[in-house]
């Protein structure tokens, strides 16, 4: 009799927590906006993709660079190793920009703001701005959430282009592939409208759930130091497996057809 | 100050989104080869256009002229209507090519025994309509047959268009009436190994809309 009241107790939180996100998410995408609130988001575009650059750039060389390396270890094989831009390409584009990015960002920027929202909850910061009417969700939660949406789909373009270029310095400048085969062979077989704008659409949605959950995660958690660590787990565990469960889901609905 | 230079990293992150954007579109999705300058539609109906895709290309002479749009099966044929996209820049002529494409058709017209037999009168009206007929005209012949071909061995469809030697040209939105579907591997080595080479593997190749060649394997 515990144990299914347990049961019952857990799925009630589950769902209560679910509606709380979403009503937080929809009181931040339709309030309007303000001249402190874009100034406010600056600064948080600084923080959350200006600061996320440098492993995004990074991580999307280096990516680019196995890439072209395993990819022309496995063409040379079959002696069609013109293929390597087209592959290296649309591995990038279709696929890992959008999750590794956003994995990364989840790691990078999601923890710091739920720990963030999280620190200033538990020594009633929250609290004490609502106490002199300012509307915590406006001044803090909102500017942090945009400016995730927005700057990791910006970190994932940079992430593809940086990638590729890493895949033609190790294909074309050391392994010598034909240059002009590896570009056009891309430019026959990615379509921008395609390939290009559906990685991106999905780092839109993953922007989303990665920032969704850190906010409300650092939103909700317990006020005390045990709970903005528990939070800050949580947002990280969360976000990736929703975005490797939604990546599943999104590539089914883009490529799966036709 | 500090905000200052949160701005000015905001701003060059900004720029550097575009330039990665501006990279994917040109460089690396080719964006700047597909868009065809004065473009219209054309089609073309095929008894087989197995591989072939819409955004395949439309070449002639090795030149991509166009990319396929749409294909469809026409219920009442039961062949498949393609349609294609043409370049205007790279289909048509110049007003100087025109007239001399233009005088090149009035020549033809000079020697025919319909204008010979003509009256004055007549022969002017016939000229006058030549010319007329000859308004947004493609530089794509009436003898010119449009093919699914093969880049290389195993690579994709797309369209060539071969042209002929005729003096008419096809019009804008027409269709090309001379036209082979894709000629199946599988097919071609069936016949030859079931021995029927000499007469089957003809007519599988057999050009769905020429004429000629039907009147031809008729009478025999």
């Amino acid at each position: 009799m515990n144990a299914i009241a347990w049961l019952g107790r857990l799925v009630i939180e589950r769902v209560r927590g679910i509606g709380v996100a979403t009503l937080m998410l929809l009181q931040i995408i339709f309030s309007l906006p303000t001249w402190l609130g874009v100034k406010l988001f600056i600064c948080q575009m600084y923080r959350v993709g200006v600061m996320s650059l440098l492993i995004i750039t990074v991580s999307g060389l280096f990516i680019g660079l196995v890439l072209g390396l395993q990819g022309y270890s496995i063409l040379v094989n079959v002696g069609s190793e013109a293929m390597l831009g087209t592959m290296v390409a649309l591995t990038l584009l279709r696929e890992l920009a959008p999750v590794v990015a956003a994995l990364l960002f989840a790691g990078r920027a999601g923890s710091a703001l739920t720990a963030e929202i999280g620190l200033m909850k538990a020594t009633e910061q929250l609290s004490s701005m609502e106490m002199i009417g300012v509307d915590p969700l406006k001044r803090i939660v909102s500017p942090r959430l945009w400016a995730g949406i927005v700057s990791l789909p910006m970190l994932t373009v940079i992430f593809g282009a940086v990638g590729i270029l890493g895949g033609k310095l190790v294909g074309v400048d050391f392994l010598g592939v034909d240059e002009g085969s590896f570009w056009s062979g891309m430019q026959s077989s990615v379509q921008f409208g395609h390939d290009v704008v559906n990685g991106i659409i999905k780092s839109i949605v993953f922007a989303l759930i990665c920032t969704w959950t850190a906010v409300y995660q650092g939103y909700a958690c317990e006020p005390t130091s045990e709970g903005i660590a528990t939070s800050t787990t949580r947002t990280v565990v969360f976000s990736s497996l929703c975005v490797l469960g939604f990546d599943f889901v999104l590539t089914a609905v883009m490529f799966g057809g036709v | 100050m500090k905000s200052r230079i949160s701005e000015l990293a905001v701003g060059i992150f900004v720029i550097l989104f575009g330039i990665a954007l501006f990279f994917l579109a040109m460089k690396v999705s080719g964006l700047a080869g597909t868009n065809l300058r004065d473009s219209y539609e054309m089609s073309a109906q095929f008894d087989n256009v197995n591989g072939l895709k819409p955004r395949a290309k439309v070449t002639m002479s090795g030149v991509t002229i166009g990319r396929v749009t749409d294909i469809t099966l026409d219920p009442v044929s039961r062949l498949a209507k393609v349609d294609f996209e043409l370049d205007g820049k790279l289909t048509g002529f110049n007003p100087e090519q025109l007239k001399t494409v233009q005088q090149n058709a009035i020549e033809e017209l000079r020697y025919s025994s319909e204008y010979a037999a003509a009256a004055p009168a007549q022969q002017k009206a016939m000229e006058q309509q030549l010319i007329s007929n000859m308004k947004s005209i493609t530089s794509i012949d009436e003898d010119a047959y449009i093919m699914v071909a093969t880049n290389g061995l195993l690579g994709e469809k797309y369209l060539k268009v071969v042209p002929g030697g005729g003096l008419n040209y096809v019009k804008r939105g027409e269709t090309i009436a001379n036209t082979q579907g894709t000629m199946d591997l599988e097919d071609l080595i069936s016949k030859f190994i079931t021995g029927g080479a000499g007469k089957s593997s003809e007519s599988s190749t057999t050009e769905t809309a020429e004429a000629n060649n039907a009147q031809t394997s008729f009478v025999e």
